[in-house]
């Protein structure tokens, strides 16, 4: 057992590396992890920890390196272009017409030119006239080049360039003006260097550190010592499967209604006008249904079959049919009503609910997408989540309303609630509910609410009072998440969708 | 939603009885008024489209006087006569057919009076008369007008000079170069006349609905007023002078109502005179949720400038003309909570028993959620509509069969998606400098077009992942799938060779589950991915989860 130290003890890995520090002195991080067998993160980590104890010096450094490049790997298996020639001039024997050498060789011309050119110079061939052209005539015995093996060298592996000789750099400088020989890449190195030689001592092995199933018995016995850790060492964050953060909110506003009772109805995202905003009184003329506000479906058109339900909507808008109304008092088209639309609320979703069911109670909610042609931005989306709420029954009343939506606003977190009459067209009664936010310190407006008309419950057989309330939850997603821009919610940033904890 | 300024001083001295600014403002939000800013000595506004009558601050003022007890049940509405004639010639039956009109004597004009009619004038024609489609004011100075005035459709040469010119201009210049002739021009084309109203010496008051002539331009100096109306239906143009005629009572003016000969027959215009509507009390009470006696009932409409009276258990009420907004009891009994007063309405926590559910399409999200992030995948949710770019041209799908949405505010939201995947590789896109890998899975719902469908277009539930790694393969992929499938619904599919554009041909495979198919799995092509600036490969696979429905429902269980 080693003396009692002062210092901080190493941990296996610090002495693992710091061993082969001693004997090479300054490595590079890549070598280091080769060597010690452990990932390039692990070593990296190390490196960090004997750094601030101040055993070594990391340091940073940029080198270029050389490697052949396509051409240089071909030239560095076959040769360069003047020595193939002479070697191709050679094997004949005798004069070679040029014409013939050029096809064979099957070199472009310019390129044939310098190596004709080349060859001579180095004294491996002689260029003599004769009446069937130019001919080239072997002379000495072509000798390997020093650029060959240069660029055999760099075709076996890339060369620091730094590690280069003056000759191989002037080499370098040549063949880099010929296209496609030789390629260099600028590469950061990290290099550690030991500063601090640590005492024999703390360098002993002897513990370690992972206990594997092979070892268990020789732990179990005590020939095999587990070495202390320094528990508060960073470790590593893994990577999980994660649901989006908007899951989570929007179970959490699904939670509270199915605590209230409430029973959830969903359908489809693209829905008639009919739906939409005939059945719910809302005239053809009336703004929302402008193309700026909602979304039209090209050359895709609804069929409404319920013949007598569509003469009972036609005449409520008309002229109030029989509910003691007077209408809207214009002429209702039946083509306006088959336009599809992307829709605008969830309320063609329970309003058809109640249609379907004639029900006489009823406590149904509906979570969806709804869809309203804007533009984007910090506080607006065109597609956002809409939470609507229905009650059906005998006693349904204003005050009534009031007593179910305080109970769910205050389920949602919300201590204050207040309300302040307003107008919407297919309630009457209506109101918008405010809440107080305790995070902002202000009111919020929160949707609308209301009173179903006649005019939209007595043509669906519905005879009992319904009573509703919708709004948007983006705005409160953002409250939830204290997020500010809306669109952050759908961006679908990784890092925000993987960092948003599961308890915000 | 249409605003209106609010001066202090004004509207103190129109409620008058000593109330002070701030309960006006106070009491503004309790009768349906949204504040939108508030200064000093002015107050914005936001007022319902419902409630016409809030254009000015006469109209609140009234509502105000009736709320704070000052002055209740229904405001004046001596409508006086005279033998003022419109002479309305066949011409313009088939153009712009109807007509009508007041006399406004002895009011006094200052800037602020005349900056809230012009405001009334302009919410009125744009809210009521839906952008001057149904409705066109013009208002003139009655003192230059020399009836009997004739309304006629004109050829597109007649000239006259038009509000705030110095010119004759002919109606096809007014058409083509003035800017409100260009923005209402299509209100009156489709016709080779045009509706102009002349006086007696061929005066040109107004070309409805475009812009008024000059000469009967009104100043600060004018006191006594023609207004006209046009559109397409009586009743419309009658809602409309009730309204402005209100509005110039509370001013102090003088109303009359003039002559309309119309062929052989001759009118009176406007009829003002109040209609009515009986209402049960137990109505009133039973919707607002408090036991109101008929008594009650009836102060509290007189609050709301209603007239009532007793008539048994019934309430008889007499409704203002201006009031366009009581349709039916249920307006009636909302006035009575105005006029009971808004705030002393309490909660009813009264609740009536149901047992809840969630629907199963949230029972099978909630599933296939459990076990997608079991398996490791991060959830994205992703928008219904993209671009044409992402969903056919960067995947080389072709686009017939795409659902696009008519005048989209933007590009990048005009399509309909008929599958997910290509979404997904846009998002991997926009994610390159996030640590990899990068491993995602969305249920969303895809479109496609259906004429036997109700709104024409089938909707189906998807389930797609995408898997973006240094070696991310057709295996990964598969056995994702595989173990999505065999741990949510204890259902395992059987696999086809096939293709699709953007993946790799060979690594591609149609997903059949029972026989049928329900989906693809497959590596993503190269060229594609880097078509979208990736640089990792990527695999994916999208099937429908249509046919596990039934698999969620509890109650089949036991």
């Amino acid at each position: 057992m080693s003396g009692l130290s002062t210092q901080t003890p190493f941990h296996p890995l610090e002495k693992k590396a710091l061993s082969i520090l001693l004997k090479h002195k300054t490595m590079e991080l890549g070598d280091l992890a080769k060597e010690s067998g452990e990932s390039i993160d692990q070593v990296r980590r190390v490196t960090e920890w004997l750094r601030t104890k101040g055993y070594v010096a990391v340091e940073t450094k940029s080198r270029v390196l050389l490697a052949a490049g396509p051409e240089g790997a071909f030239v560095a298996r076959s040769g360069l272009p003047e020595t193939r020639l002479a070697r191709a001039v050679h094997s004949r024997g005798s004069a070679v017409p040029l014409e013939s050498l050029a096809r064979e060789l099957q070199m472009q011309r310019s390129a044939f030119n310098a190596a004709v050119g080349r060859a001579r110079g180095l004294g491996w061939i002689e260029i003599r006239k004769s009446d069937a052209g130019l001919l080239a005539v072997p002379l000495s015995v072509p000798a390997p080049l020093p650029a060959e093996d240069l660029l055999r060298k760099l075709a076996e592996s890339p060369v620091d360039s730094s590690l280069l000789s003056s000759e191989e750099k002037a080499l370098v400088g040549l063949l880099s003006k010929r296209p496609g020989y030789i390629i260099e890449r600028e590469e950061k190195v990290v290099g550690v260097r030991l500063v601090k030689r640590p005492d024999a001592a703390q360098l002993e092995a002897g513990e370690e550190v992972v206990l594997t199933s092979s070892i268990l018995q020789r732990v179990a016995s005590g020939e095999v010592k587990l070495s202390t850790l320094d528990v508060s060492s960073p470790v590593p964050i893994r990577m999980i499967g994660k649901e989006h953060p908007m899951a989570t909110f929007l179970r959490s506003v699904r939670e509270t209604l199915l605590s209230m009772g409430f029973e959830e109805v969903d359908g489809p995202l693209v829905q008639s006008s009919f739906w939409t905003f005939d059945a719910l009184f809302t005239p053809q003329d009336h703004p929302a249904r402008e193309m700026q506000d909602t979304y039209y479906l090209e050359n895709v058109k609804s069929s409404v079959t319920d013949q007598a339900l569509v003469d009972r909507i036609k005449q409520v808008h008309e002229n109030g049919w029989n509910l003691g109304s007077r209408g809207w008092r214009y002429k209702w088209s039946l083509e306006e009503a088959e336009r599809s639309v992307l829709r605008t609320h969830t309320t063609a979703i329970t309003i058809r609910y109640l249609a379907d069911h004639s029900s006489e109670l009823a406590k149904v909610f509906s979570l969806g997408k709804v869809f309203r042609n804007e533009n984007l931005d910090a506080t607006h989306l065109n597609e956002f989540n809409q939470i609507e709420g229905i009650v059906v029954e005998k006693d349904g009343s204003l005050r009534r309303l009031m007593g179910y939506l305080s109970a769910f606003l205050k389920g949602l977190g919300f201590k204050k609630v207040m309300f302040q009459p307003s107008y919407f067209p297919y309630t009457e009664p209506s109101m918008e509910p405010q809440v107080y936010s305790e995070k902002l310190g202000k009111w919020l407006e929160l949707g609308g609410s209301g009173v179903f008309r006649p005019e939209v419950t007595l043509p669906m057989g519905v005879k009992n009072p319904v009573m509703a309330w919708g709004f948007g939850l983006e705005r409160l997603a953002l409250l939830y998440f204290d997020a500010n821009d809306i669109r952050e919610l759908y961006s679908n940033r990784l890092s925000w969708v993987r960092e948003v904890p599961q308890c915000p | 939603m249409p605003v209106v300024t609010l001066y202090a001083d004004r509207l103190r001295t129109l409620v008058g009885g000593g109330i002070t600014f701030q309960q006006i403002v106070d009491k503004l939000p309790l009768l349906g008024v949204h504040i939108e800013e508030q200064a000093g000595d002015h107050v914005r506004v936001e007022y319902d489209p419902n409630r016409p009558d809030y254009s000015t601050d006469y109209g609140v003022a009234r509502s105000l006087r009736g709320s704070f007890g000052i002055e209740t049940g229904l405001p004046r509405h001596d409508l006086k006569g005279s033998t003022f004639r419109i002479e309305v010639d066949p011409s313009v039956k088939e153009v712009r057919p109807c007509i009508s009109g007041m006399l406004v004597k002895g009011l006094k004009l200052d800037d602020e009076t005349i900056r809230q009619i012009i405001s009334m004038q302009e919410d009125l024609c744009n809210g009521i008369g839906r952008k001057r489609h149904r409705l066109a004011i013009g208002i003139h100075n009655s003192d230059v007008v020399v009836p009997p005035l004739t309304y006629k459709a004109v050829p597109s040469s007649f000239r006259f000079v038009p509000l705030e010119h110095d010119r004759e201009l002919s109606i096809e210049e007014i058409l083509s170069s003035h800017p409100t002739g260009r923005k209402y021009g299509h209100l009156v084309s489709g016709h080779d006349l045009y509706p102009v109203i002349t006086d007696s010496k061929g005066t040109v008051l107004s070309f409805p609905p475009i812009i008024n002539g000059n000469a009967t331009r009104v100043t600060t100096s004018s006191s006594n007023l023609f207004v006209d109306v046009t559109g397409a239906k009586p009743t419309v143009l009658e809602d409309a002078l009730a309204i402005m005629a209100e509005a110039f009572w509370d001013a102090g003016a003088e109303v009359h109502g003039i002559e309309v000969l119309d062929g052989a027959e001759s009118f009176q215009a406007p009829d003002l005179s109040p209609s009515s509507m009986t209402v049960p009390a137990r109505a009133v009470s039973d919707l607002i949720g408090l036991s109101f006696k008929p008594s009650a009932i009836v102060s509290a409409l007189r609050r709301a400038r209603f007239n009532a009276s007793i008539v048994g258990s019934r309430v008889k009420v007499e409704i203002p003309r201006y009031r366009v907004d009581i349709l039916h009891i249920v307006d009636v009994a909302e006035e009575v909570m105005y006029g009971y007063g808004f705030e002393k309405l309490e909660p009813d926590f009264t609740f009536v028993y149901t047992v809840g559910s969630l629907s199963p399409r949230t029972h099978l999200i909630e599933a296939i959620r459990r076990t997608a992030v079991g398996v490791g995948l991060q959830e994205v949710m992703g928008y219904s509509l993209t671009s044409k770019e992402v969903l056919y041209d960067r995947v080389h799908r072709p686009s017939d069969g795409a659902i696009k949405v008519a005048a989209s505010k933007s590009a990048l939201f005009e399509y309909l998606k008929d599958m997910i995947v290509p979404t997904h590789l846009q998002l991997l896109a926009e994610n390159v400098q996030e640590a990899y890998p990068q491993n995602i899975f969305e249920v969303a719902e895809v479109f496609t077009p259906d004429p036997s469908a109700e709104a024409g277009v089938k909707e189906d539930l998807h389930l797609a992942v995408a898997l973006s790694d240094n070696a991310a393969s057709f295996t990964d992929a598969r056995s994702v799938l595989d173990t999505i499938l065999l741990k949510t619904f204890a259902a395992k599919a059987t696999y086809r060779r096939s293709s699709l554009p953007f993946l790799v041909e060979g690594r591609t495979a149609e997903c059949l589950l029972d026989d049928r198919p329900i989906g693809f799995v497959g590596e993503v092509d190269p060229k594609v991915i880097i078509g979208f600036g990736l640089r990792a490969p990527v695999s994916v696979f999208e099937i429908s989860l249509s046919s596990f429905f039934d698999k969620v429902a509890i109650k089949e269980r036991v």
